[in-house]
């Protein structure tokens, strides 16, 4: 008998428990978590890029302050998903951070990962704020759950097109390397210069990775442009400009933002790539010399931030800021939508109205960011100094 | 049309000379103890940065730096040192100790070792590409009717001639070379009659590590630049010339890694009327290449016959 009275009194404590468990907002219930998940490139010769992203993140969640919900502060926790740039390591990635239970992800870092993870996090419910990925697709793919801080490729192509012709350019070569990013803007640097009525001499695909550039330098000589048109990597730039000027090929290159990377010069020396020019996803009124104070206390305060954090990179240039602006705008939406909730945060984000140091943000019902801010850059020794686009 | 001819001829020449380099580490080594070595093609990026290292201490292009062709001798002998040294541990501290299981088993630690050596590249270069130091690259051309003869390009083909020629005289000329000749044929009767095996099977990978080590410089001078992952890359053209050669060929080796190149260049260099394909069919066209060898002749176009070398003699 007092056996069963003691056994009734467990039951009574342990219903009470539940009911107390049920009851809204009590002041000793656990702070609310953040989850944030960080899919991007953390391995391969591409990790600077991942590098960047990580950077930019941790930057941004330094300066953040105190982030509360419903008057309690949140605690933020980072999950990391190495996808190697490649799109076939993307779904692995983004389940690994479904499987982690992550509210948001800051990424992936690359347009081809990108393409096959979105799937993933649409179903899961989770928004990606993705730093600099620019496919033109991305937006449709990820079904509102995509938001884009890069410009899109479209955006790059078409300022390219103008830059070429700028640069003297009456028979063009566009080389990329195979992958969505690349292709995707060749495929309206074309379309942009034929329209302009350029001579599109060839168009040529390598690979991410590849070495040898021979048979694509062989081309470009028996073509003989003005104007080479190359987009997308550096690593990958850097190779064929310098087995280009080797076989005496004397066009002028002109990439995407993926080129515009110091890491060229580790790839090719500088007296290499002579007459090579880039653009950045970055407003001119951003670049340094005409940049806000925020954009310059960025410039000066990321790079000892990042080599403190041992980042292999340290440099405040878009992909970090790119990062830096994905996660304030993300800290925006916590803010507003006072919950960390996938749905709430994602329609939060959609009525953004923000300036970070990529410029403004607003961004259309599917996640598109509004408008296009291109910045052109031309490699002068080893340096990379912001230049008028020739022909204006 | 001949001067395009001309120069695709050379282009095929260069890259058909660093493939040869590679494919002929794999036959070494298949002729000796049978197996796919698949590391191989890390111990030539080992080689090749190992090599960049030794440029760099020697200070080229500084101003009391060596001289560019001392340097880089010295930079090949290192490199090539360091590569037989590597290889020759993984055929002592592994292989030696697996040969008798099955033959999955040294292929599976050959691709563990591929990757043990990679990331020990990725953590020692931090990611980065390892820039060729350029005051180390031959520089300019020798333009005849209108074809550009690169200075680069005639020291990787006059090297590779010179290392194949190296390995075929030490092979034919010398006692432990024609041991190798035995032991490749049939290591048990070359076992029965006396003839050291294990001495012969170390002598076959500590060449074929010379080789690889020597390649990963000219590797680099071609490329401009190496990075730790793109060993395996290096390693399946090798292998893939090898298989077109025959793997237990040591002229088919040259042969093959010969083909692979033509075929490759010529492949997305030459235009037919309007039909021309794009440079990314280069690897398709290079694997397409190894299945039509492999179905019409599964032993490699001179599979068998190098060893009729010594029955020649």
């Amino acid at each position: 008998m007092r056996s069963h009275g003691r056994v009734s009194g467990v039951v009574l404590i342990g219903i009470l428990a539940v009911l107390v468990g049920m009851l809204p907002g009590p002041a000793w219930s656990q702070a609310p978590t953040l989850k944030i998940g960080l899919q991007g490139v953390f391995s391969g010769e591409l990790a600077a890029y991942g590098d960047r992203q990580k950077g930019g993140v941790l930057f941004a969640l330094s300066k953040a302050g105190e982030i509360k919900v419903g008057g309690q502060p949140v605690k933020i926790e980072l999950v990391y998903a190495d996808d190697q740039g490649s799109g076939e390591k993307g779904p692995i990635a983004a389940q690994q951070l479904v499987d982690a239970r992550v509210n948001v992800v800051i990424g992936p870092g690359f347009s081809g990962p990108t393409a096959s993870a979105m799937p993933i996090f649409r179903q899961a419910k989770i928004p990606a704020v993705s730093p600099f990925t620019s496919a033109n697709n991305l937006a449709i793919i990820g079904g509102g759950w995509y938001f884009r801080v890069s410009q899109r490729n479209d955006c790059q192509g078409e300022v390219l097109a103008e830059i070429a012709l700028g640069l003297g350019g009456k028979k063009v070569v566009i080389v990329d390397d195979n992958e969505a990013y690349g292709s995707d803007i060749s495929k309206s640097v074309a379309k942009n210069l034929q329209a302009a009525g350029v001579q599109v001499v060839g168009q040529y695909h390598g690979a991410l990775g590849m070495t040898d550039w021979s048979p694509i330098v062989q081309r470009i000589r028996q073509d003989s442009p003005e104007v080479v048109v190359y987009n997308g990597y550096h690593a990958e730039a850097g190779r064929l400009i310098q087995q280009a000027r080797d076989r005496g090929v004397t066009a002028k290159f002109l990439g995407s933002d993926g080129i515009l990377d110091p890491g060229i010069f580790k790839v090719a020396p500088a007296e290499k790539l002579t007459d090579v020019s880039a653009i950045r996803t970055i407003p001119p009124a951003f670049v340094e010399g005409t940049a806000s104070s925020e954009y310059k206390r960025f410039q000066a305060e990321y790079p000892p931030f990042a080599k403190a954090q041992k980042l292999s990179i340290t440099d405040a240039d878009q992909y970090s800021a790119g990062a830096y602006d994905a996660t304030n705008l993300l800290i925006d939406a916590v803010r507003r939508a006072q919950s960390t909730d996938g749905q709430a945060m994602a329609d939060a984000l959609r009525s953004t109205s923000y300036v970070g140091m990529t410029g403004p943000f607003q961004f259309e019902a599917n996640g598109e960011r509004k408008g296009c801010r291109i910045s052109y850059f031309r490699l002068v020794g080893s340096e990379f100094k912001a230049s008028a686009k020739p022909g204006q | 049309m001949s001067e395009l001819l001309t120069e695709l001829l050379v282009n095929a020449l260069t890259l058909g000379s660093l493939y040869v380099l590679v494919a002929l580490g794999y036959v070494l080594v298949y002729s000796v103890l049978r197996i796919f070595h698949l590391v191989h093609g890390d111990v030539v990026v080992l080689g090749g940065m190992l090599g960049i290292g030794v440029l760099h201490l020697l200070g080229v292009g500084g101003p009391r730096g060596a001289p560019a062709w001392l340097a880089l001798g010295v930079a090949t002998l290192v490199a090539g040192v360091a590569g037989a040294v590597v290889s020759w541990g993984i055929e002592v501290g592994v292989y030696r100790r697996i040969r008798t299981r099955s033959r999955l088993t040294p292929l599976l630690a050959a691709l563990g070792l591929s990757l043990v050596l990679e990331n020990l590249l990725l953590l020692a270069t931090s990611k980065d590409p390892i820039p060729f130091p350029v005051a180390a690259i031959p520089q300019g051309y020798v333009e005849i009717a209108g074809v550009r003869f690169l200075h680069v390009s005639m020291v990787i083909v006059g090297a590779a001639i010179l290392l194949l020629g190296g390995v075929a005289a030490f092979i034919r000329g010398t006692r432990l070379g024609t041991a190798m000749l035995a032991v490749a044929q049939d290591a048990e009767a070359a076992l029965l009659i006396g003839v050291p095996v294990r001495r012969v099977t170390a002598a076959g990978f500590l060449m074929a590590g010379a080789l690889a080590g020597a390649a990963g410089v000219l590797f680099g001078m071609y490329i401009g630049s190496l990075t730790w992952f793109i060993g395996s890359g290096f390693g399946i053209r090798g292998f893939s010339a090898a298989l077109i050669g025959g793997l237990s060929s040591i002229v088919g080796a040259g042969l093959g890694g010969y083909v692979l190149a033509v075929g490759e260049i010529f492949g997305v260099g030459l235009r037919l009327g309007p039909f021309q394909l794009d440079p990314s069919w280069r690897d398709a066209i290079a694997f397409l290449l190894v299945v039509v060898v492999l179905i019409f002749r599964p032993e490699g176009l001179l599979g068998g016959r190098a060893y009729t070398w010594q029955v020649r003699n």
